[in-house]
C-alpha cells in the first residue's frame, strides 16, 4: 500500500541500497571470518611447532570458520602426498569415531570431497537434493542440504580439504565460499608442517621398531641366565643407555672351568651393538677353539696344576685371536673394545685372566679391596700383532671379584658430576655379604647419584664370589 | 661442556687445539677436522689437549682413526693431557701408539 505513494526512482534507489547493504553485510561477515582466522594463524605461527599444538591450531581454525559461517558441522581432512587421508579434524562430531577410523588411510574419491580432491577447486552445493556431486554415506544420520568444500593447496599440491555443512539449503553464498577459499589457504603452511610431522612420526616409529628388534637380538646375545657353579655366586646387571648398547658381559662353561667376560665396545648405539655381537661370539668360539686344535676343552684327567694352568692360558688366546681378527678385518672402522676375559677354576679358586684395556677389576673381602686387576694389555681390536700379558689372582673363601664398565664411574648427575672411581672404591671398602648384595648396593648408590639426569653411557656390572663353605653349610 | 677443534698447519706440522668434552656427540667434529688435514708433507700431528676436559671411547676411536689415516710415518703427539684424558689413554693402552709430552716446545725441538 505504502509503495504506491513512493515514486519509482525512490523505490529503485531503495532496492539498490538494500542490495548494497546485503553485499556490505556479506562482505563484513567474510571480513570478520578472515580477520579472526588470520589472527588465529598469526598466533600459531609464533608458537613452537609441536604436533599437539599443530592439531589444536587446526581445530581452533576449523571451529572459528564453522562458527563464523554459521555452519552446523565442519571437518578438515589432512591428506598425504599419495592423496590418502592422514588425519581428520572434526567440528562437533560431523563424523562418528568409527567413520573417522574408516576414512583415515582411504582416498577421497566419492562425493563432494572426491570432486574437490579431483579438481582442486572450491565445491559449493546450495542444495544437495539438486546436486549430483553430493553423496550420502549410508551411516550418516545428519541431513545435509548445503555444503561447501574448500581445497587447501600449496602450489599444485593438495594438502587438505575443509568441508562445512548446513541442514538448510542456500546457506553458503558464493562470496563466503570465495572468502573461505582465500583465507584457508593461509592454513597451507600449518598443514604442511603437520604433514611433515606425520612423516617424521612414521619414520620414527619404523626406526623404533627396527631398534626394538635389534634390542631383542642383543638381549639374546647376553646369557639367558647367569651361569652358576656350586660354591660360587655369579651376579650381573646390564643397563643400556640407548635401546642397543656396546657393553656386554658373558658367563659360560669351559669344561670344568668358567669363562667370565665384561667388555665395553667403543662408542654407543647400533655400531657398538654390532661389534658387541661380533666380539662376544669370537671370544666364545676362540676360547673353545682349543678343542679344534686338538686340545680338549675338558680338563685333563690328571690333576697336575700345570696342566690346568695350561688349559686356562690356551682359552685366553681368544683375546689375542679376537684382537687380530678385528684389527685386520675391521681396521677401517677404528672400532675396539675394552675387555676383561677370565678363566676361573672353580675347584681351586684360581682366576687366570687378560685385562685388555678395561677398567680395573677389584677383588674384595670383608675388610675391603685386597687386590686390583689393572689392564695387562691394550684394548682389543685397536692394533694388530699385540701381545696380551696373562695374570692370575687367587680367590679365598668369601672373596668377591667386581668388574664394571665406565658407565658406572662416569655416571653423571644433572650438574654434570661424575660418580667417580673413588666413590666406587669407597663402596667396596664396606663389607658386603654376597655378590648380589654388593651389586645391588652399587646400583642403588649409582642411580641415586644419576637421579633424573639422562643416562649417558651403558652400565654393566659383574660380581663373582667364592662362597665360604662355612656360610654355605650353615 | 661444548667441544671445539681448531686446526692449524705450519709447514709439516698439523696442530689441532681440542677443548671441552670429546664424547659420542662431538667425536664427528674431531673426525672431520682430522679428515681435512692434507696428507702430503705432514710429518707431525700435534693434539693440544690442555683444555680437553673429557674424552670418551668415541673420542679415542677418532684418535685411532687419525693414526690410521696419517700413516705410520706421521708421529702423533698429545700435549698436556688432563688427568682423566691421560687415564683413558693409559688404561686402553693407546699411550703406546702416541707420544705424550708436557710442553708443545718438546714437539718442535
Amino acid at each position: 500500500m505504502c509503495d504506491r505513494n513512493i515514486p519509482l526512482e525512490l523505490e529503485q534507489e531503495l532496492d539498490s541500497l538494500r542490495r548494497e547493504v546485503a553485499t556490505l553485510k556479506s562482505e563484513k561477515t567474510a571480513f570478520e571470518i578472515q580477520q579472526q582466522v588470520l589472527e588465529n594463524l598469526v598466533e600459531n605461527e609464533r608458537s613452537p611447532v609441536r604436533s599437539e599444538e599443530l592439531k589444536s591450531s587446526l581445530q581452533t581454525t576449523l571451529d572459528l570458520v564453522t562458527a563464523l559461517t554459521g555452519a552446523e558441522k565442519g571437518s578438515l581432512f589432512l591428506l598425504e602426498a599419495s592423496g590418502k587421508v592422514a588425519d581428520a579434524i572434526l567440528s562437533r562430531a560431523e563424523v562418528t569415531p568409527e567413520r573417522k577410523k574408516q576414512i583415515i588411510g582411504s582416498v577421497l574419491d566419492r562425493g563432494l570431497a572426491g570432486w574437490v580432491s579431483d579438481r582442486c577447486e572450491v565445491g559449493l552445493i546450495t542444495d544437495t537434493e539438486r546436486d549430483s556431486r553430493w553423496y550420502t554415506f549410508p551411516d550418516r544420520p545428519y541431513t545435509v542440504r548445503s555444503a561447501l568444500a574448500v581445497p587447501i593447496r600449496r602450489g599444485k599440491e593438495l594438502l587438505g580439504i575443509l568441508t562445512l555443512l548446513h541442514s538448510q539449503p542456500n546457506h553458503f553464498s558464493p562470496e563466503v565460499a570465495r572468502q573461505i577459499d582465500l583465507t584457508t589457504n593461509r592454513l597451507a603452511p600449518v598443514l604442511e608442517n603437520t604433514r611433515l610431522y606425520y612423516q617424521l612420526r612414521q619414520y620414527s616409529s619404523a626406526l623404533d621398531n627396527e631398534l626394538e628388534t635389534g634390542r631383542q637380538i642383543q638381549i639374546d646375545f647376553l646369557p639367558n641366565s647367569v651361569y652358576q657353579v656350586p660354591n660360587w655366586e655369579i651376579a650381573a646387571s646390564f643397563h643400556p643407555a640407548k635401546q642397543v648398547s656396546g657393553d656386554f658381559y658373558d658367563t659360560f662353561p669351559l669344561g670344568e672351568y668358567v669363562g667370565l667376560v665384561i667388555a665395553d665396545v667403543c662408542d654407543k648405539g647400533v655400531g657398538a651393538a654390532f661389534f658387541m655381537a661380533l666380539m662376544r661370539s669370537l671370544i666364545r668360539v676362540f676360547s673353545g677353539q682349543t678343542q679344534l686344535d686338538g686340545l680338549s676343552v675338558v680338563a685333563p684327567e690328571d690333576k697336575d696344576p700345570k696342566s690346568r694352568a695350561y688349559f686356562q692360558t690356551h682359552a685366553l688366546q681368544a683375546v689375542e685371536l679376537t684382537n687380530q681378527y678385528v684389527a685386520l678385518n675391521h681396521w677401517r672402522l677404528s672400532m675396539f673394545a675394552t675387555m676383561f676375559f677370565g678363566v676361573l677354576d672353580p675347584a681351586t679358586g684360581l682366576l687366570t685372566y687378560i685385562n685388555g684395556g678395561h677398567e680395573p677389576l677389584y677383588l674384595v673381602d670383608r675388610s675391603g679391596i685386597k687386590q686390583t686387576l689393572p689392564p695387562t694389555g691394550p684394548a682389543v681390536g685397536m692394533m694388530p700383532d699385540v701381545k696380551f700379558a696373562i695374570a692370575q689372582v687367587q680367590f679365598e673363601a668369601g672373596d668377591i671379584l667386581l668388574g664394571y664398565t665406565d658407565g658406572v664411574t662416569e655416571g653423571k648427575n644433572s650438574d654434570g658430576e661424575l660418580f667417580t672411581a673413588r666413590r666406587l672404591r669407597s663402596l667396596l671398602e664396606m663389607p658386603s655379604g654376597s655378590a648380589c648384595e654388593l651389586l645391588s648396593q652399587i646400583e642403588t648408590k649409582l642411580f641415586d647419584h644419576i637421579d633424573r639426569a639422562p643416562q649417558f653411557d651403558d652400565i654393566t656390572i659383574l660380581a663373582v664370589q667364592r662362597l665360604d663353605p662355612r656360610t654355605v653349610n650353615s | 661442556m661444548s667441544f671445539d677443534a681448531i686446526l692449524e698447519i705450519d709447514r709439516d706440522v698439523a696442530t689441532i687445539s681440542l677443548s671441552g668434552d670429546l664424547d659420542a656427540s662431538s667425536a664427528p667434529v674431531f673426525k672431520q677436522t682430522v679428515e681435512s688435514i692434507p696428507q702430503q708433507d705432514i710429518s707431525k700431528l700435534v693434539l693440544l689437549t690442555e683444555d680437553l676436559k673429557y674424552m670418551s671411547s668415541a673420542g679415542l676411536r677418532v684418535l685411532i682413526f687419525s693414526k690410521q689415516k696419517m700413516g705410520s710415518d706421521v708421529e702423533i703427539y698429545v700435549v698436556s693431557p688432563q688427568e682423566m684424558v691421560l687415564d683413558t689413554l693409559e688404561k686402553t693402552g693407546f699411550h703406546h701408539s702416541v707420544t705424550i709430552v708436557d710442553e708443545y716446545e718438546a714437539v718442535i725441538t
